[in-house]
């Protein structure tokens, strides 16, 4: 039995017939067609995969695609604009933070996530926040590099006015 | 995986019923474990029963009277964040912290963690010395019991046909209360511990232990609470020297196997350092900032 459920990927909503076994890495891949994440070791170790599932990085091949019904989903995908690549992803290329490049996707997501939470990381932080990105090509010096230039590249976004209504 | 019903209840009485109709049923909550099983079908459940909208599943909270209320979908990354968990809960918020990378913290939840059983469960130790109690529910009702004696085994809990576990109570502590887990790990992430060692302790006025815990894992079938060890340090004023001999009581107490990870003997050795380290640790947390600074 298949279930319906809705989800909004990068902005965009969509209604989709789901199997229960089917994981949201294989809705997004296989039904949504859209094949930037990657699927590397199936069992969430490796991070290929990694998406934010309502604000939070998650290995997409641990969720289940009805457990995402309702949910607000940023791939690689929806990382960069039309005209600009995202600070992290221009840090990425310049620094060679790409080996097979299997990995990046999920290691770009999950630096994405690390400095919205944490627009300054310590190098330490960097290495734990991406503990669960592996590399096999283990190029993981040049992405260190690359998170610590972006999070200086990213200007702090301008502060709102909060207008006081009594 | 093979295919499975999936029920997504959002009521208790709903979530009872569905694991009545579907016996062999499985409990979903973060799936970090259940789902690599599944896809390894080492299990096949022809129906897999979500936790995760059930009312106060996502409750985090904390009241003076009633303590720590850590709801069925709590994510083990709430808990690391939690700032009450932090300074009133050190060992339960610490043990979260060591638990795989971010992406699965996010997912994995600690009530997963303590039905799962594992001896290696790094929440289960500050849980255990925190006197966690775990709220069952299931077609006889309600019951509470203690996490320690919840984890029956590897991989083994005390639930029962069609009960699951909705949260997980964890009394007030004391005042002058701190508490404090590590794990051993070849690897700083994404390992799983070769021994963890949660302790606490509750200081009085004139900094004599009035209260201790002590639980050690991965070193016996289930976290085992080190007994002998915590009542060295009952009513004593905690010296290095007093600290040292619990410590090595605690590695007598341990029961520790030789696996890929690590041999008997070194777990052992580990749990001695370890446990030396947890109790000043949680006795630094226990004593006042204030007094901390004088002294």
């Amino acid at each position: 039995m298949t279930h319906d459920i809705e989800l909004t990927v990068n902005g965009v909503a969509h209604s989709v017939s789901v199997e229960p076994r089917k994981t949201l890495l294989s809705v997004l891949r296989d039904q949504l067609h859209m094949t930037g994440t990657k699927e590397g070791c199936s069992t969430g170790d490796c991070g290929a995969c990694t998406v934010i599932l309502d604000g939070k990085t998650v290995t997409s091949c641990l969720v289940l695609g009805v457990e995402a019904d309702g949910s607000d989903v940023t791939t690689i995908e929806g990382i960069a604009t039309c005209e600009e690549l995202h600070p992290v992803q221009e840090a990425i290329v310049e620094k060679g933070g790409v080996q097979c490049g299997f990995c990046t996707a999920g290691i770009i997501v999950s630096s994405v996530a690390l400095l919205n939470e944490n627009p300054k990381p310590t190098p330490d932080q960097i290495r734990r926040g991406l503990a669960g990105n592996l590399c096999r090509c283990t190029g993981y010096t040049k992405v260190i590099e690359a998170v610590t230039d972006a999070a200086k590249k990213i200007k702090k976004p301008a502060r709102r006015k909060v207008s006081k209504r009594k | 995986m093979q295919a499975f019903e999936y029920f997504q209840p959002k009521t208790v009485r709903e979530a009872v019923q569905a694991l009545h109709k579907h016996p062999k049923a499985m409990v979903l909550a973060g799936g970090t474990d259940l789902l690599v099983r599944m896809k390894d079908r080492v299990n096949r459940p022809p129906a897999v029963v979500d936790v995760k909208r059930l009312p106060r599943s996502d409750d985090l909270s904390y009241a003076g009277k009633t303590g720590l209320h850590i709801g069925a979908a709590v994510s083990m990354r709430q808990v690391e964040l939690s700032s009450v968990a932090q300074s009133r809960f050190g060992a339960i918020a610490q043990g979260a912290t060591f638990v795989g990378s971010i992406q699965i913290r996010n997912r994995a939840t600690v009530i997963g963690n303590v039905c799962n059983a594992a001896p290696s469960a790094d929440t289960a130790p500050g849980l255990i010395v925190h006197d966690a109690k775990v709220q069952i529910a299931g077609p006889k009702g309600r019951r509470t019991m203690t996490v320690e004696d919840f984890m029956k085994g590897p991989g083994k809990n005390d639930l029962k046909r069609g009960e699951f576990v909705l949260g997980i109570q964890v009394p007030a502590p004391k005042p002058r209360t701190g508490s404090a887990y590590v794990r051993h790990t070849p690897r700083e992430a994404m390992d799983i511990a070769v021994v963890g060692v949660g302790a606490s302790v509750t200081l009085s006025p004139k900094g004599i232990c009035t209260a201790a815990g002590i639980c050690l894992g991965a070193v016996a079938p289930v976290p085992l609470r080190a007994t002998k060890a915590e009542s060295i340090l009952v009513g004593q004023k905690l010296t290095p020297g007093k600290i040292a001999q619990a410590a090595l009581v605690a590695s007598d107490e341990a029961r520790p196997i030789t696996d890929v990870r690590a041999t008997a003997g070194f777990r052992r050795e580990m749990v001695r350092v370890l446990t030396e380290r947890m109790i000043k640790a949680a006795s630094r947390a226990a004593t006042p900032t204030r007094s901390r600074r004088a002294a």
